[in-house]
């Protein structure tokens, strides 16, 4: 007969479980009594016995994992030359055993590459949290996963001593491997500068209500500063660029990455041609990214191919921060909140709008001097934001 | 109208009482109803009745399953309102033909130019008398179309449903469980659960097509009728003391079956329990399952269970039989079981 | 003989009438049968006539009347129309049950012809229940049941019978003896030689009489019925008749002698009524012959119309299943 080794109520308050070893090797006999495998509780380290003599054939857990009350890890059976047909011991209809066992699926380490079986409902739930079953760890008796599974999986269970596990969603795998590859990589160079926006702020108001006259999309203070980190680009070609080894690529086009924060992390999507976009399309461009964006509808290209990156946390408060380069640009902008300061203008102290922009840049694509002109070009348009509204001279019209 | 302490057997004599009253075309046809000095039907449901509506309206009958329920669809063809016991529910046996091809066919034959608005009541249920007087025979009825199936499990519920059932222009097939009768006096059942409650002495009506939700929970549904819904409210008692919280639905009505309360309940438990006592195989679990997984599939954490009585006919020792109807015990083992997945 | 000249001359033409008009209609019905136009199979009357009108006459409108798997005669003659009938059985969307019903089970509540019944026998204890409405309600109504000589076997008819007559309800129990139960003759299937002996066994009043006469049916069951509703309970009338159809139309009756169906033949009740209404009564031949035409007439319109009638919407399927409260 096939028994299934299930973990016991071991008087632990809450919690998991963490499996630590297995007494016993597969193939190996135990007498009923004797230690079988080890748990450790919120409370102690537990040795547990076996409950039968017999053989451990199967083992579903290695040291380190979590485990729970009831979970089945391991399989024995009464003698050695029984074969492991598969599935639990479940107790039938009493009349007949109306589930054959050929039939039933074999469990981890016997027979073809496992299917994932899991509930309708922890199916539905890992699709909407964007969780891969395979990734997630079943505690069902069949194998299956659970709605428990995907709830621990996303939600974090709480383990004593207040230290949170939580696995790497795809997102955030991403922005690790990609912030890591840029701080190990790229020499950094930051600038900064104090950018008065009072003038840009009553211009925006006035393209607000345009906007909203039109019903059009409103501008933001970003969509503002995009424009401006575009055209300044347009003078200070050398940092549209990227490093790459034996050359520098500059390119001709501009397409800045605008960074959106969400929940779960941050997605970088490309407003293309920034440069050539007036405000109001502008405006219109980056909302509608951003709205794909918190939906999970940007597509990959819309996610690739910048050239720049602007990052405004501003809008959250923060007065200035340095950003990562999103490697392999050659610089990423970053923005602080506009605020209210006590400032020297013209001559006098006045209270005026401040935001503190920095900016980052790979030293082997650009020097300081490069940064200061970018910089300053950047500064300009904004503390003369008419000139943001203008176009350039069109070419071919004498 | 004042509320009375009422066992199911009190508060069904009242139905009757009341819509005899309220309608002449009511009567009751079945046997040992009015014999004076006798039992009132199988067991005491008709008690005293005779003595206050004639022999007449309550007429007794010889011992003809088949007369009984066919003068019951010939009285409601031309317009009386007949309500006919089978002293036993697995009797109807003896008469099915006038049930399945006669009652339940007669106003879809004819386009809707007659309909047949009888009650055919049945006791039903194990209860020591061996394997032709203990049958749960739902399925068989919600397997009818034309039918309308009803299994009360409590003295309000009974009372108001059977009125309604009256007032039902269909043929009405009304399950009364033995155990649940309650008698006093008379045929008491030695295990009967003798329950009690508070019934309007009144006119009231229980509408047929709904089931009650009996205990609200998030963890599991139970869906359970007649004897069952006391297990498994009393199984809940003890799940809920483990920390499961399991939502009580009482199956009283399965034809016509609202599947709304019952997707929702799924919906938000995601595990399904189902109790019954009639046999695994197509019992109306198995109706019931089917359509849950139809409806509620990807709000299912685990598969639809049932706990049913086995595939075999009822034994009659004791010992046996209590193997043989799903215990409390066997609620609660099958409930922690779904719970750990 | 003097029976049928004390009846009212209206009545008699109109028992012939209705014996013609169902015979017409049934040797139509065979013929599209032969065509392949009719779905299904039929249960033809030709050759018991005079049973379904001699009853039928018998009855007032708000009597209720329980056919069976046969129902043809019984609905002609008790009133309902050739072309509903016609169109039921083609199972048309103006057949009188809407094409749900088919052949074996017409409906129409008009004239108080019940569901017929398809299930031998079983509209016996129905019947009864009719009954006992009526007399529940005080209504002197009766209510009549028809079967064959082979349903007397069934249980149903054992326990209708039976509670009919310990409750006096007042319903005629009309046992159409055709010598067969499908292809059994009835002879080897009991140890009496008439059914109507049965009656003593329950206590009621039984009667033999000559399924080929009409007025002797007309009479038989006019004495039962009024019987029944004095109160005076229920009355077996076994009429001794003949079907010269086979059981249903796939039947060609093997199991029957020539010598026997044309000794019935010879004895058919149409011809015999005939014969009657010239001598007894100075009906002329064109008087006749155009009761005749009008038949056939009605016979042939009804036929048009239900090849005409469209066939009934397919969501008909799903209706009438149950009952609407009120």
């Amino acid at each position: 007969m096939i028994h299934n080794i299930i973990i016991p109520a071991l008087g632990a308050t809450g919690g998991d479980m963490v499996f630590e070893e297995w007494r016993v090797q597969p193939g190996q006999f135990v007498k009923s009594g004797s230690a079988l495998f080890v748990v450790t509780t919120d409370k102690a380290t537990v040795e547990v016995e076996a409950f039968r003599d017999g053989y451990l054939r199967e083992t579903q857990v290695s040291p380190g994992e979590i485990v729970s009350v009831q979970m089945v890890i391991g399989r024995m059976t009464d003698t050695l030359e029984e074969t492991l047909s598969g599935g639990s011991v479940r107790e039938a209809v009493k009349v007949e055993d109306r589930i054959p066992q050929t039939e039933e699926r074999p469990k981890t380490g016997i027979g073809p590459p496992r299917r994932i079986l899991a509930s309708p409902l922890a199916r539905r739930m890992a699709a909407e949290l964007g969780l891969d079953l395979a990734s997630i760890k079943a505690s069902g008796s069949e194998g299956q996963i659970l709605k428990r599974d995907i709830v621990r999986s996303a939600e974090n269970t709480h383990v004593e001593g207040g230290v949170r596990r939580i696995p790497l969603s795809p997102m955030r795998r991403a922005i690790a491997q990609r912030t890591q590859q840029s701080n190990t990589e790229v020499p950094y160079f930051h600038g900064a500068a104090v950018i008065d926006m009072s003038e840009a702020k009553v211009m925006l108001k006035q393209a607000v209500a345009w906007a909203e006259k039109n019903e059009w999309v409103a501008p933001t203070i970003t969509d503002f500063t995009l424009r401006a980190a575009a055209l300044a680009l347009r003078q200070i070609p050398a940092l549209n660029a990227s490093f790459r080894g034996e050359e520098i690529l500059y390119f001709e086009d501009i397409h800045i990455g605008l960074v959106i924060g969400l929940p779960e992390g941050m997605l970088i999507p490309v407003v293309r041609h920034t440069d050539r976009l007036n405000l109001f399309t502008l405006a219109a461009t980056t909302h509608r990214l951003r709205t794909s964006a918190e939906d999970g509808q940007l597509s990959s290209s819309e996610l690739s191919g910048a050239t720049f990156t602007v990052s405004n946390l501003g809008m959250f408060g923060l007065d200035s921060f340095t950003a990562v380069i999103n490697s392999p640009e050659a610089g990423i902008l970053s923005l602080g909140a506009a605020k209210e300061q006590a400032a020297v203008w013209q001559g006098n102290l006045a209270i005026r709008w401040q935001m503190k922009a920095t900016i980052t840049v790979d030293h082997r694509v650009v020097d300081g001097i490069t940064v200061a002109k970018y910089l300053n070009e950047f500064k300009q348009l904004l503390e003369n934001p008419l000139c943001l509204a203008l176009e350039i001279p069109q070419e071919g019209i004498k | 109208m004042s509320t009375r302490e009422m066992t199911m057997v009190e508060a069904l004599r009242d139905g009757l009482r009341v819509a005899m009253h309220s309608d002449p075309g009511v009567f009751l046809i079945g046997e040992d109803l009015g014999i004076p000095g006798g039992f009132g039907g199988g067991f005491t449901v008709t008690l005293g009745l005779a003595e206050e509506f004639g022999h007449a309206r309550v007429m007794d009958t010889p011992v003809s399953e088949i007369a009984i329920i066919g003068a019951a669809v010939g009285a409601a063809l031309v317009g009386m309102r007949p309500i006919a016991e089978m002293q036993y529910g697995d009797f109807v046996f003896c008469g099915m033909d006038q049930v399945v091809n006669q009652a339940a066919k007669m106003h879809y034959m004819s386009n809707g130019q007659v309909s047949v608005p009888m009650v055919l009541r049945l006791p039903v249920g194990a209860s020591a008398r061996g394997a032709q007087h203990s049958q749960s025979t739902e399925a068989w009825f919600m397997h009818t179309p034309g039918l309308k199936v009803v299994c009360p499990s409590n003295p309000y519920d009974a009372k108001g449903l059977l009125l309604a059932a009256i007032r039902d222009n269909n043929p009405v097939i009304f399950l009364e469980h033995k155990l649940l009768y309650g008698g006093k006096g008379g045929r008491k059942e030695s295990s009967s659960a003798a329950r009690v409650a508070g019934v309007p002495d009144d006119d009231y009506e229980v509408p047929l097509g709904t089931v009650s939700v009996k205990r609200e929970g998030s963890d599991l549904t139970i869906l359970a009728n007649m004897l069952m819904l006391h297990r498994a409210m009393e199984a809940a008692e003890v799940l809920a003391r483990r920390g499961i919280l399991a939502e009580v639905i009482d199956m009283r009505c399965l034809t016509p079956l609202d599947m709304q309360p019952l997707t929702a309940s799924a919906q938000k438990t995601g595990r399904v329990l189902i109790v019954e006592e009639d046999n695994l195989t197509g019992g109306w679990g198995a109706e019931v399952a089917a359509r849950l997984n139809e409806v509620a599939f990807f709000y299912l954490d685990a598969p639809v269970t049932r706990v049913a009585a086995p595939d075999t006919p009822t034994p009659s020792a004791p010992i046996l039989e209590h193997e043989y109807v799903p215990s409390v015990e066997r609620v609660i083992e099958a409930a922690v079981r779904i719970m750990a997945g | 003989m003097t029976e049928l000249l004390s009846l009212p001359l209206e009545t008699v033409q109109d028992m012939y009438r209705r014996m013609v008009l169902i015979r017409r209609f049934e040797d139509q019905l065979y013929a599209l049968f032969l065509q392949g136009v009719v779905p299904g199979t039929l249960h033809q009357y030709q050759g018991q006539e005079a049973v379904a009108v001699g009853v039928c006459t018998a009855l007032r409108p708000d009597d209720v009347i329980f056919s069976t798997h046969r129902p043809v005669g019984h609905f002609l003659a008790r009133g309902s129309t050739a072309r509903g009938i016609a169109a039921e059985i083609m199972g048309k969307a103006d057949g009188c049950a809407g094409g749900k019903g088919g052949q074996m089970h017409l409906t129409d509540v008009s004239i108080g012809a019940m569901p017929s019944n398809a299930v031998v026998g079983a509209n016996i204890p129905i019947a009864t229940g009719a009954a006992l409405g009526f007399q529940l309600r005080g209504q002197d109504r009766v209510a009549v049941s028809f079967f064959g000589d082979g349903a007397s076997n069934i249980g149903a008819f054992h326990e209708g019978v039976n509670l009919a007559a310990v409750k006096d309800a007042p319903v005629i129990f009309v046992c159409e003896n055709n010598q067969y139960g499908a292809s059994t003759a009835i002879s080897s299937m009991m140890r009496i030689a008439d059914i109507a002996d049965r009656a003593a066994a329950y206590g009621i009043t039984g009667c033999v009489v000559d399924g080929m006469d009409v007025i002797a049916v007309y009479q038989a069951a006019l004495e039962a019925v009024e019987k029944a509703r004095r109160g005076g309970g229920p009355t077996l009338l076994e009429c001794k008749t003949y079907r010269y159809a086979g059981h249903s139309r796939g039947d060609p009756g093997g199991y029957r002698s020539r010598e026997e169906v044309e000794h019935w033949r010879e004895r058919d009740p149409i011809p015999q009524l005939r014969t009657l209404l010239i001598n007894e009564r100075g009906l002329s031949e064109t008087e006749l012959m155009a009761i005749e035409n009008t038949c056939q007439l009605e016979v042939r319109e009804a036929i048009e119309f239900a090849l005409n009638s469209p066939e009934p919407a397919i969501e008909e399927t799903y209706l009438n299943v149950y009952a609407e409260d009120k």
